[in-house]
């Protein structure tokens, strides 16, 4: 991967501080859900942020995309401090971060046709001027994710989840954004419609050189996906790599435990690294020194009393845990056997004689099913 | 009831089912026919709208009013339970067919203390006072290690965590000894991480008790991590069944194979992932022969004409309905696919 290191987005000790309800007697309750987090996602890249739903991913994605405004810390946007952005540039810089939503059923307006969801972003931001222009542009959208451009006249409810989630793309898709964030783009899906929706964004990205964040629990699309991996617990990150370093050789305890708890594909296969025990414990209640030293097998009296700091560990590597290089050497990597020869010889069929129906029909955009009266 | 010279029938057998909901052209379930043993694990796997929760519900007596069932039958222990009263099959839900339900928020009663709905359960199967029933609810709690038991057993469902609600939930359907649980997408509904705890909890009751499990699941990774066997479906058919190890490493159904190149992996990254083309077909547009065929890369007249029986491959108990398994004896790579 040849990716020019320039960072279109960076952010430096982001911090989020939700507040509960406060009463007379009482001081509210506070969450600290994202805690003094830096990053920098590279231009062109695919970066995952993954946890367990509480990590705080969610709302570090949002800060990221200014969605919400951090309580702590600063974004820059190609160098810029976005906090100095005045609205109107804050409102161009709109178009160029957008996202797709986890939810397609929640996050289309059932009272829009899609011609109006994909068009709105048009005409708010005055990039096609004329309702023909903004009606051509949309069927243009709609052909690109792979909808028949005949759609543009229907309602949300007519779709089934993978289509909505298409429609949620082409919106996204529709300020010709520079950068898009994902929020669980694919996890409500089917799996085979999940698989449609993963090679799409990949296209898309390829097509118009987009950069990606996706923000997902879901293991597997996330190798199979990103580039680089940071994994989020209680608000922080705890550990950065690329994604094949992330995978093979886990450092972080938490990360070892996540990547172990992920079913594989292969019946008989036992993992070496023991179960998580127990839940995230309650941001509300933060535990003292290292986050995840209640549930860390290899915690010591060093990790309940001093937080440890995100440390650069080797090239494009960081890892927040005292005890990593010690912990290294015993240590044993999960063995994934390859997919039988019988599943791949027919895997290989399969395909060959998709991509060769796929030839046949006149508009390839179209399955069988959806051009029949 | 059963003759002794006759074999012991199976504890779950559901034959040749099918089942319609009013007003739909094509039935929802259509020739159904599954067998489960005591001890074992079976999955169902399908994506939405396959059937497989119609299936569970039909198995525990709790179809809408606008299902019929029009044909077959469902046997526990060789009794069919379709002739049952809704008084009978009262007395069967919770003692010998108890159900774990997905969302355990929505399934949980958030009236009442863990303790008091667990005795509910109890009380209502057997013959004890509310005491005895505590008891028993407080020492399934601690088999389904919930931290502090005693204090559980006066909180409330809200004050617990999704992976806590449904271990709760697991304790309720065990309190009986249920010959057979049925678990409806269990962890789906959870983080990795307690997921993992889940279906370990679950592997671990189930050799203590013996009961057998129906998993209805549309994840093939928790499938291969629990199950003993599997039955593929599709719209409301079974395309294939066998030994896990039968429908991993040697799927014979085109579905099969296009479901399990759609799954990502957590191994290096090998290419794009397969995609089934369009959508499962709407009812009124369900083909007359094999209901995959609208959407198989293989089909030809024959396939969209007749439906391909569910047949075994050399007299295992792995079977697939396709005319053309296994596919290499039907088809060629060609050189230019060789290299994809």
């Amino acid at each position: 991967m040849n990716l020019t290191r320039r960072p279109i987005l960076e952010a430096t000790g982001l911090s989020k501080v939700f507040k509960g309800p406060s009463s007379l007697f009482s001081k509210p309750k506070t969450v600290q859900a994202v805690d003094r987090v830096s990053l920098r996602v590279w231009h062109g890249e695919t970066l995952a942020i993954v946890g367990e739903s509480g990590s705080g991913k969610s709302t570090f994605g949002r800060l990221l995309l200014q969605l919400l405004s951090a309580s702590d810390g600063d974004v820059f946007y190609e160098g810029e401090n976005l906090k100095l952005f005045s609205a109107p540039r804050m409102k161009n810089l709109r178009r160029d971060l957008q996202i797709i939503f986890q939810d397609p059923f929640a996050s289309l307006n059932p009272r829009m046709t899609v011609e109006e969801i994909v068009g709105e972003p048009l005409w708010l931001h005055n990039i096609v001027c004329g309702k023909a222009d903004r009606q051509a542009k949309v069927r243009e959208l709609l052909t690109t994710v792979g909808l028949p451009a005949a759609f543009s006249n229907r309602y949300p409810h007519e779709f089934s989840g993978g289509q909505r989630q298409r429609i949620g793309i082409a919106r996204a898709l529709a300020s010709s954004p520079k950068l898009l964030l994902g929020d669980e783009p694919v996890s409500a899906l089917d799996v085979s419609v999940q698989a449609q929706v993963v090679n799409l964004l990949e296209n898309l990205k390829q097509q118009f050189g987009l950069t990606m964040i996706v923000v997902a629990h879901g293991l597997a699309v996330i190798r199979h996906m990103s580039d680089r991996v940071a994994v989020m617990y209680l608000g922080q990150i705890v550990e950065l790599a690329y994604t094949d370093d992330i995978f093979d050789h886990p450092l972080h305890p938490y990360t070892q435990a996540l990547i172990a708890s992920a079913p594989l594909l292969t019946p008989g296969v036992k993992r070496p690294v023991p179960l998580l025990q127990g839940d995230m414990p309650n941001p509300a209640n933060m535990p003292s020194g290292c986050r995840f030293h209640t549930r860390c097998a290899y915690a010591t009296d060093e990790c309940r009393q001093v937080e440890p700091p995100l440390q650069t560990v080797s090239d494009n590597r960081m890892v927040a845990c005292h005890r990593w290089s010690e912990l290294q050497q015993d240590r044993t990597s999960v063995l994934i056997p390859p997919p039988s020869a019988a599943f791949t010889l027919r895997r290989a069929l399969f395909e060959q004689a998709s991509r060769s129906r796929l030839s046949l029909s006149v508009t390839p955009s179209t399955s069988p099913l959806e051009t029949r009266p | 009831m059963t003759n002794p010279d006759e074999p012991v029938p199976p504890l779950l057998h559901i034959k040749d089912l099918q089942v319609q909901f009013s007003g739909s052209p094509t039935s929802v379930l259509d020739g159904i026919s599954l067998q489960l043993e005591a001890g074992k694990t079976l999955a169902l796997v399908g994506e939405s709208g396959c059937g497989k929760s119609v299936t569970s519900l039909a198995l525990m007596g709790l179809l809408p009013s606008s299902a019929k069932v029009l044909q077959g039958d469902i046997r526990l222990n060789g009794d069919s339970l379709l002739g049952l009263s809704e008084r009978q099959y009262a007395d069967l839900r919770g003692l010998e067919l108890a159900m774990i339900f997905q969302e355990p928020m929505t399934s949980l009663n958030p009236a009442l203390t863990l303790g008091d709905q667990l005795a509910e359960a109890v009380m209502r199967h057997q013959n004890t006072n509310k005491k005895q029933a505590r008891a028993q609810a407080l020492e399934l709690l601690k088999k389904v290690q919930i931290p502090a038991p005693e204090l559980r057993m006066e909180a409330y469902p809200h004050q617990l965590s999704g992976g806590m609600r449904q271990r709760v939930m697991i304790a309720m359907a065990l309190i009986n000894h249920p010959q057979l649980l049925i678990a409806d997408e269990p962890t789906t509904a959870l983080d990795v991480t307690i997921q993992a705890q889940i279906l370990a909890l679950l592997n671990r009751i189930q050799k203590e008790t013996g009961s057998a499990l129906l998993l209805i699941t549309h994840d093939l990774g928790v499938v291969a991590e629990v199950a003993d066997s599997v039955a593929v479906m599709y719209a409301g058919q079974i395309v294939e069944q066998g030994e896990v190890a039968d429908i991993f490493n040697n799927p014979q159904h085109p579905y099969t194979i296009g479901l399990m190149g759609s799954m990502p992996s957590l191994a290096p990254r090998q290419g794009a992932l397969s995609t089934i083309p369009g959508a499962v077909p709407l009812p009124r547009d369900m083909p007359a022969g094999c209901r995959f065929s609208t959407r198989c890369p293989f089909a030809d007249t024959r396939c969209h004409q007749q439906r391909p029986p569910l047949r075994p491959l050399h007299d295992s108990p792995h079977h697939v309905a396709c005319f053309y398994a296994p596919l290499e004896n039907f088809f060629a790579l060609s050189a230019e696919g060789a290299c994809a």
